[in-house]
């Protein structure tokens, strides 16, 4: 568990699964849905109770985040990370678009490039958003993420294509950037 | 003579062995260039079953054939979405066929494959930054770049940049008609 200024981090378990199904809203298509093939993915709440319970899925890599007064307010993702690739996939799914500007949500990308970059020596971590995501790009670009491109029409979900923008983030770039708090592990 | 694409065959075993020397068809088909002895049998069974799983599956491969040489490369589709309507491909071509005209004539099948046949709304494929024959076919085809991956792959320690380009059903459309007319 790591407990911040603002946040606990922690891995996230199969009775998280209520609070964070409310994070699979299929009105609001948002690359935190996409499956592997990029399609957009709405499991039951069953399914993802159980996906929650599979440890081999969720530890280390599936974070559930909390306020400070205990209120589940997203996850967050390290997905994919190999140390021969050298890179990793982040996702920050939060409950609303308005909190990617708070302290809150900087704490939470504080966590995974340390986790990236420290704990796991990875040389690049990437992130997608789509053409509609303008919070969740404007905060990851707020903490040095690159755009690597635009795929144009990639993802079909409620009668229309949305591009998919990826990003990445360098090692070397995170380290000569100074970002805020400090994150303590407990 | 158009290359024709088709699932490979029990009888290919003979040319998928022989291109297992070739350290591009395995970094294309594992990922690295290292020799890999005994698996060998049962990867290229692996590669022939992948080509029937497709209409279901994500990943599918598929023998590039000469009519009057017979096969010279491999197609990977992958990443395949149905929901979607895209997919992308990646290609390898026995080493004789590694020049731009070869390497233009073999996407060019690929890209009718994905769009006439598969009807797909997308297709995009990946390159790396130094198969320069490559990345100039994807230009004469009319492919759109639109992603640049720095240091993305690993090759004997050194990250290489990977360059993404796609092209819409609209765009490969009208390029047909444009050649149509020419």
């Amino acid at each position: 568990m790591i407990s911040g200024t603002y946040t606990v981090i922690r891995s996230a378990e199969p009775d998280d699964a209520n609070a964070m199904w409310r994070l699979y809203d299929p009105s609001r298509p948002r690359s935190f849905l996409l499956g592997p093939t990029r399609e957009v993915m709405i499991p039951t709440q069953d399914e993802m109770r159980e996906m929650l319970g599979r440890r081999d899925v969720v530890q280390g890599s599936f974070f559930t985040i909390e306020d400070r007064s205990g209120e589940i307010r997203g996850c967050c993702v390290l997905r994919g990370a190999k140390l021969e690739s050298e890179f990793a996939e982040v996702v920050v799914a939060l409950d609303s678009d308005a909190a990617y500007e708070t302290p809150l949500a900087d704490e939470v990308i504080e966590f995974l490039e340390k986790m990236g970059f420290v704990d796991k020596k990875l040389n690049k971590l990437v992130a997608h958003c789509l053409s509609n995501e303008t919070q969740y790009r404007a905060y990851l670009a707020r903490h040095g993420f690159v755009s690597d491109g635009i795929q144009r029409q990639m993802v079909y979900t409620r009668g229309q294509y949305f591009d998919l923008e990826s990003l990445s983030l360098f090692n070397a770039a995170h380290n000569g950037s100074a970002h805020g708090t400090a994150v303590a592990a407990s | 003579m158009e290359l024709q694409l088709r699932r490979p065959e029990r009888a290919d075993l003979d040319v998928l062995v022989d291109w297992m020397s070739d350290p591009e068809f395995r970094r294309f088909l594992f990922g690295d260039a290292e020799d890999k002895a005994l698996p060998m049998g049962q990867q290229m069974m692996g590669v022939l079953s992948s080509g029937l799983a497709m209409a279901t599956g994500t990943v599918g491969h598929l023998l590039i054939e000469d009519p009057s040489i017979g096969p010279i490369g491999i197609v990977v589709i992958q990443e395949l979405s149905w929901r979607n309507r895209m997919c992308f491909v990646a290609l390898y071509l026995a080493p004789a066929q590694r020049t731009s005209e070869p390497i233009e004539r073999a996407m060019r099948s690929v890209i009718t494959y994905c769009f006439d046949e598969m009807n797909l709304h997308r297709a995009g494929i990946k390159v790396e930054a130094d198969q320069s024959d490559y990345l100039g076919a994807c230009e004469r085809l009319g492919f759109t770049r639109e992603f640049t991956m720095q240091q993305h792959v690993m090759r004997d320690g050194k990250g290489i940049d990977v360059i993404g380009y796609g092209m819409l059903r609209s765009e490969y459309e009208s390029a047909r008609a444009q050649t149509a007319v020419a």
